[in-house]
């Protein structure tokens, strides 16, 4: 997101917040919206293949939610390559991306002497250049998943999330079938989804805007 | 002789102080500093022995622990025959203090006194109860302070050891005596009225000599 429109999206939540006081004088009181950007990478293992699919380096963008707790958000990622072995055998190299089709959205507590964080990131996972053997295949450029996957993240019990040192997320998630893969969708679908892929998120450096 | 701190529960004790300071202040001392009771006000410099305990229970019953790892001050003790109080902290500082999320900065406000609460030491070696007065100081998460940001008032329990010249706080149990208020964000996990403990030992130091109440 660029900085840009950070402003204007805190300029509108401003706007928003002054309307609503002024056209809902019973509000019990306006959201209090504090920008957190934070450095985040991390490695997602998907179960079936073995394979690690790099997430990042990027940015997640955080709109906090003070009175509450609660936070949306965005975290980007770039577009990686993974290899695996199909049947433990044939090697195959594709291109994932993953999209992002919601907000993130989460959920900090306080108890005891830790904060805890709870988020969940849903995106279409998107495969292309296939190639198995090293050869290319057919798979067009839309082969992505049918249900866009969710991403349920947070902390790890007894583990602490610092507000400005920030903290690893982890989680773990089921990838649905993908469509439009051209031929190789039998062959994807067979390989790839399935339930307890993981994922590991180091959330560091963060700044408040 | 031990001054024993007033056995009431906090509820009546808070109640007797207000309508009634001077039977809640115990009776006066007469306070030596170095052997000497001249009337007279001497510097002090506490620190704290170890860590320091601060925590608050917020209205679901939940403790949110706001620690720090020390806490020095300075402030002055009153030598002189009917004292009380017997002494004022007027700086605090405090270091590596952090509420879960992040770290904190406390401020102190004004100046919090140090009054005896029971009746008259003789021997110049005992324990003597009290409390810390007019306690009032104002935390907010450092790296943004809209994050979270409340105020600590009330009092605290202590004790001077005059033998280790150490004053103890030990305001434990949530009793009401420390609350916070004007909470601004927490997450919603802070309200205002919600009850503090507050513990920690401080050396107690005067450069005119050792302090002794009779």
């Amino acid at each position: 997101m660029s900085s840009t429109t950070r402003r204007a999206r805190r300029a509108l939540t401003t706007a928003g917040v002054g309307a609503a006081v002024a056209l809902i004088p019973l509000a019990a009181h306006a959201a209090t919206i504090v920008p957190i950007e934070y450095d985040a990478v991390g490695t997602s293992t998907i179960a079936k293949t073995g394979s690690d699919v790099g997430l990042g380096p990027t940015t997640l963008s955080t709109d906090l939610d003070v009175e509450t707790g609660n936070f949306t958000g965005s975290l980007p990622l770039p577009g990686t390559r993974t290899n695996f072995k199909a049947a433990g055998l044939l090697p195959v190299q594709a291109d994932v991306a993953f999209v992002e089709v919601a907000p993130v959205t989460g959920f900090i507590n306080l108890s005891g002497d830790i904060a805890s964080v709870d988020a969940t990131a849903t995106y279409n996972v998107e495969l292309s250049n296939i190639k198995i053997l090293g050869f290319p295949t057919f798979t067009g450029t839309k082969c992505q998943t049918t249900t866009p996957v969710t991403i349920p993240v947070g902390t790890e019990p007894g583990v602490g999330f610092d507000l400005t040192e920030g903290g690893r997320l982890v989680g773990e998630y089921t990838i649905g079938d993908f469509a439009d893969c051209g031929a190789n969708t039998g062959l994807i679908n067979a390989l790839v989804p399935g339930p307890g892929n993981t994922v590991e998120i180091d959330v560091s450096n963060g700044r408040f805007l | 002789m031990k001054l024993k701190t007033l056995a009431a529960g906090a509820a009546a004790t808070a109640a007797v102080i207000v309508s009634s300071p001077a039977f809640a202040a115990g009776p006066p001392y007469t306070v030596s500093v170095g052997g000497s009771s001249a009337a007279a006000s001497h510097s002090v410099t506490a620190a704290s022995t170890g860590a320091v305990m601060f925590s608050i229970r917020n209205n679901a019953g939940t403790i949110i622990n706001s620690n720090c790892t020390s806490v020095s001050g300075t402030g002055t003790v009153t030598s002189g025959t009917g004292v009380n109080p017997v002494a004022s902290i007027s700086t605090t500082t405090w270091v590596g203090c952090a509420i879960p999320g992040g770290a904190k900065t406390i401020t102190q406000n004004g100046t919090w006194n140090i009054t005896g609460t029971g009746t008259n030491a003789t021997t110049g070696n005992e324990t003597i109860a009290g409390q810390v007065d007019g306690i009032d100081a104002s935390v907010h998460t450092t790296a943004n302070p809209n994050v979270c940001r409340y105020t600590v008032t009330g009092r605290a329990s202590a004790s001077f050891n005059e033998a280790t010249q150490q004053l103890v706080i030990d305001e434990t149990g949530y009793t009401g005596n420390l609350t916070i208020s004007n909470v601004v964000g927490c997450l919603g996990r802070l309200q205002n009225g919600n009850a503090a403990s507050f513990a920690t030992t401080l050396n107690v130091t005067s450069p005119d000599g050792a302090i002794n109440l009779s």
